[in-house]
């Protein structure tokens, strides 16, 4: 049977992909909040993301305070979309 | 507070994966409403206010230049709207919030240019009210339709319905200061409502 992909196959990481998802960007504050997790792991997880070019970052300044925008790429998309498949074989759904 | 089980790297079955995926959704759709009645509210009261100012000065003086009051809204309602937005800077931009401003942006057009059309073409500024409402009622609905919020789509009717009674009220010349009042009572049901309403839904389960 196909391997889960071990990027995707992380609570942390799946969550911030399955947030990025459904929407057209989101910023680093929320992504924080919705996940609950420490900033700094958190960090770590997006730019292992952005390494796979799974997620796109952007770093912006709001007046004087700096802002972190996600989005998905086409690559994490088709990724999200191969792992949701790949975890329905698994359950048989 | 922080969730010890999203610290580590932990090990999901298929079922805890499915799970993490429709709880993220879940969450992002409702975040997303969160302040989603505000520019409702701001537009709402700002011309629900401008047509109790116009209406009464117009009854008192008998003197239809109080409607130049009219320009007021969008004096007050741009710097306003964006002072508010400025305040509750969206965190995530999702496609439906994304595409009720696209939506609201094309309307915001069709407003201009029907202001525009309407003191080049030199026509009546007295019919520019009902087609007002009658643009915005189908801006509301559509957001509605959109967000799938029955209460913001239907109440929209009765600003439609106020605006062929205005309608038919200049058509028959029974043009009176208080019909104008009816622009004021169309946007307190069908902007000041749904956004008070959805800002009540949203917030409170913020």
């Amino acid at each position: 049977m196909k391997e889960l992909d071990p990027l995707l196959h992380s609570q942390l990481r799946l969550a911030i992909v399955s947030i990025l998802m459904s929407a057209v960007e989101a910023d680093f504050v929320y992504l924080k909040e919705q996940t609950q997790a420490t900033a700094g792991n958190l960090s770590v997880q997006i730019d292992k993301l952005r390494e796979a070019d799974y997620i796109a970052v952007e770093k912006t300044f709001e007046g004087k305070k700096p802002r972190t925008v996600c989005r998905m790429t086409d690559t994490g998309r088709r990724a999200f979309e191969d792992y949701v498949q790949t975890v329905k074989l698994y359950l048989h759904l | 507070m922080e969730n010890e089980n999203l610290k580590q790297e932990k090990v999901m079955s298929g079922l805890e994966s499915l799970e993490v995926i429709t709880s993220m959704i879940q969450k992002t759709k409702e975040a997303s409403g969160v302040h989603s009645g505000d520019g409702f509210i701001v537009w709402g009261w700002t011309t629900v206010a401008i047509a109790i100012a116009t209406s009464v000065a117009c009854f008192v003086t008998r003197d239809a230049h109080w409607n130049l009051l009219w320009w007021l809204v969008p004096v007050i309602g741009f710097p306003l709207s964006y002072w508010v937005s400025r305040r509750h800077k969206p965190t995530i931009t999702t496609y439906t919030g994304d595409t009720v401003n696209k939506l609201w942006c094309v309307t915001g057009i069709a407003l201009g240019l029907l202001g525009i059309l309407f003191w080049l073409l030199k026509m009546p500024a007295i019919y520019i009210m009902p087609l007002v409402l009658i643009l915005t009622s189908i801006g509301t609905s559509t957001t509605g339709l959109i967000i799938r919020e029955p209460l913001v789509t239907w109440l929209p009717l009765v600003g439609f319905c106020i605006a062929i009674w205005m309608l038919s009220l200049f058509f028959a010349g029974n043009y009176s200061f208080w019909s104008l009042a009816g622009m004021g009572v169309a946007m307190l049901v069908m902007m000041v409502i749904p956004g008070h309403y959805l800002n009540h839904k949203y917030n409170v389960k913020k």
